[in-house]
């Protein structure tokens, strides 16, 4: 998870750098009347280009959530989101820290900028096959605390779903 | 005053989806799919070059090859038999999802496969939470890593059907303990069947090639039952 997260986070970050160098050089062409046309064509293939890239990586944690609730927004007409909860299993290896900063990286300059992302962890929990024991798994120690058997099936702990949203119609 | 609105909706319920399709075109023509994963460097490009080379040649094998950048996985496993090779660049992404395996198994005929491999990103964090429709997922690790690695990867090695420890010649080269990984990994999944290769002397390769070759039997034996 965290190295999608670097990821998205060097492309906009990037992205950013070289759009504004681009206008910058487009600024003192201007002043300067030399080249404009070429810089602007520049910026134009440039941004264009970027774009594509995005759409290539939408498939991350972070934009399925985003696209999950453009979806909803869409189908049930609301104005805004003003919160997004998420249950999130705590055998899915997410780093909250690290996805609500993709959150933010990729929702800046879009319609959910200010929408807060809220993260449950949802403990895993475990039933022993052996005796029918019902028990939390502390630190992931899948052992039977009341027979020792390390056949355990799980009940929870592999959530990643959109619980709810807040919306304003 | 904002509504509350229940979605109760499953984050990748659209890779999910996708999977589940998979899983069936799989079942359907008796194919039996290995997700291989692990961290970059612990030897799987190695173990299946070993494995193709091995493996009976009356079994029929497509392999898909996840790399972020290079086809360079690809290319080496090409020249290792006659298998059918797709790479998938994945241009950055870290993890192989259900949607590029549809893409990459419409270009082979599925009537025509008995074991199908993925090779997943070197990665053990962002593939556990994708399913590509396999029947195992099979988790490599090598003696040259943490034996603590089942601990800081929990979801992984809980998902995984069987554990492959490779670079077993080098043990007693590094800090890595046998018993102290395999305990980890029992610890996480009591159920984890574990291996032990080595693709530079070839040790374990037979007992793990005849393994598969035994996953990929039961698999034809039943379907044709059902």
């Amino acid at each position: 998870m965290s190295q999608e997260i670097n990821y998205y986070f060097c492309i906009v970050f990037f992205k950013k750098r070289i759009e504004y160098i681009l206008l910058c050089i487009l600024l003192v062409d201007l002043i300067e009347k030399q080249n404009a046309i070429v810089t602007f064509l520049l910026y134009i293939v440039f941004t264009e280009v970027i774009n594509w890239e995005d759409n290539m990586h939408e498939l991350s944690i972070a934009s399925s959530i985003v696209k999950t609730v453009q979806l909803e927004i869409e189908k049930r007409n609301l104005t805004s989101v003003t919160k997004i909860a998420l249950h999130v299993g705590a055998l899915t290896d997410i780093v909250p820290d690290s996805l609500s900063f993709g959150f933010e990286a990729i929702t800046k300059n879009t319609n959910l900028e200010n929408t807060e992302l809220q993260i449950e962890i949802v403990p895993v929990k475990g039933v022993c096959k052996k005796c029918n024991h019902n028990f939390e798994v502390v630190e992931f120690v899948f052992v039977c605390p009341s027979c020792s058997s390390n056949d355990i099936s799980m009940s929870q702990g592999n959530e990643l779903d959109i619980a709810y949203i807040e919306a304003e119609d | 005053m904002p509504e509350k609105i229940t979605l109760e909706k499953k984050v990748l319920s659209e890779n999910d989806a996708l999977a589940s399709n998979l899983r069936k075109t799989f079942d359907e023509n008796n194919i039996f799919v290995i997700n291989l994963v692990s961290s970059p460097g612990s030897g799987k490009t190695s173990l299946l070059e070993k494995t193709l080379a091995k493996l009976d040649e009356k079994f029929r094998v497509a392999l898909v090859a996840g790399d972020v950048q290079t086809e360079n996985d690809a290319d080496r496993i090409k020249k290792a038999g006659g298998t059918m090779v797709r790479p998938i660049v994945t241009g950055g992404s870290c993890h192989l999802d259900a949607r590029m395996i549809k893409k990459s198994i419409d270009q082979f005929d599925v009537t025509n496969i008995d074991l199908f491999i993925i090779e997943n990103v070197g990665n053990l964090v962002c593939p556990s939470s994708y399913d590509l429709g396999e029947d195992m997922k099979i988790v490599l690790i090598s003696t040259t890593e943490g034996d603590d690695k089942p601990l800081k990867y929990p979801g992984m090695f809980r998902k995984s059907s069987v554990m492959v420890i490779n670079k077993i010649d080098l043990l007693g080269f590094s800090e890595f303990e046998l018993k102290k990984v395999k305990d980890n990994a029992h610890q996480i999944n009591g159920s984890l069947e574990i291996m032990e290769t080595s693709c530079r002397t070839g040790e374990g390769i037979d007992v793990w090639v005849n393994w598969l070759q035994e996953q990929v039997i039961k698999k034809k034996n039943n379907s044709s039952k059902s």
